[in-house]
């Protein structure tokens, strides 16, 4: 009897902790499903699609002035001052095979490696003849115009950067080569 | 010695209790990362699909870089002269998508000389079997050159391969 005495009084607190494990159980189990589900609407959140679209620009050739100047250090970037005093072309030679020389006087602040570039409009400049075969244009000295783009006449741009240009900006194109160099556009 | 045969009856509710925790963690783990059959029918109750196209008709995925939408190229701008470039969007999907420029696109080229703006994208692009309808919307992108953008530095000059990106997310 005393042996069943002791054993009903020490049963019931068991059952209690039981029960308080069950429920600590249980409520682990609400909490480990609320984590779950949250977790599955944070990853149905960032579902996402992307489109991809690509293309290329390139811009047209353009003047602000009959003839302009601008020093062009590395990178393109602007280092110092040019200006264009006065600008003229002459033509001579019969049509198909001419040479034109477009000049102008330059008035520049600036030091190598940085290097005048020429934006001739020759639609503002007079003596340009008409009928210019562009498309067999080719620079007639490679060598002092270390680059030229004849791509959108009238628009002519040259870069001096071979040049001992001191003081003048010459550009020489010869009609009927077979050449394309002028069409090469001047670099990025 | 009496207490032995107790603690060992209290224990077996309370190891159920844990393996009840661990059995169910474990399943539910399994369940929302790794079951493909769950997974699938999650992915049928909100599929996501953003397809993209330039002639309203050729809709494709477009994920990445690589499979791009070829838009027409660029020639020619100058700066009186803004050139526009759309994307026609299809929401393929079954879920509403708002749609969201990437904010890696560019909004300058060629060292500033050329300005690129985008148009306003919707909020909710509703699905649609079909490109058609409210599944459907344009996205536009705007080429600008400054109107006081330098000749000497900008006329001429080009770039390739531009990437602009739409996002479209559920949420």
């Amino acid at each position: 009897m005393t042996s069943t005495t002791h054993s009903t009084t020490r049963r019931f607190p068991h059952r209690t902790r039981a029960l308080w494990a069950v429920l600590v159980a249980a409520a682990l189990v609400v909490a480990g499903f609320a984590l779950t589900v949250g977790s599955t609407d944070r990853t149905s959140a960032a579902w996402t699609r992307d489109v991809h679209a690509v293309s290329s620009v390139r811009l047209a050739s353009w003047a602000t002035a009959p003839m302009s100047c601008t020093p062009v250090g590395p990178g393109s970037t602007v280092a110092g001052t040019c200006e264009i005093e006065s600008a003229e072309v002459s033509v001579k030679g019969t049509p198909g095979h001419r040479e034109m020389v477009i000049s102008g006087k330059i008035v520049g602040s600036f030091d190598p490696p940085v290097f005048p570039r020429l934006v001739v409009d020759l639609s503002e400049l007079p003596n340009v003849p008409a009928g210019w075969d562009w498309a067999t244009t080719a620079p007639a000295d490679i060598q002092h115009v270390d680059r030229v783009d004849c791509s959108a006449p009238p628009i002519v741009i040259a870069d001096l950067s071979n040049q001992s240009w001191n003081g003048k900006g010459t550009i020489e194109l010869l009609e009927g080569q077979s050449t394309g160099l002028c069409l090469a556009p001047v670099s990025a | 010695m009496t207490i032995h045969p107790n603690r060992r009856r209290l224990a077996v509710p309370a190891l159920l209790g844990l393996g009840v925790v661990a059995g169910f963690g474990v399943a539910t783990t399994s369940a929302a990362w790794t079951d493909d059959a769950v997974f699938t029918a999650q992915a049928s109750a909100g599929r996501v699909d953003l397809r993209g196209a330039t002639d309203g008709s050729s809709y494709e995925p477009a994920d990445d870089a690589a499979a791009a939408v070829r838009l027409d190229p660029i020639t020619g701008l100058t700066p009186d002269a803004p050139a526009v470039r759309n994307v026609q969007l299809w929401n393929a999907g079954s879920v509403p998508m708002n749609l969201t420029w990437s904010s890696t696109n560019p909004t300058s080229l060629l060292g500033g000389c050329v300005d690129v703006t985008y148009s306003t994208l919707t909020t909710a692009l509703r699905p649609g079997q079909a490109p058609a309808g409210d599944a459907v919307t344009t996205a536009t992108v705007t080429f600008t050159v400054a109107d006081d953008a330098d000749a000497a530095t900008c006329s001429g000059r080009s770039v390739s391969d531009v990437t602009v990106v739409v996002q479209g997310s559920t949420s």
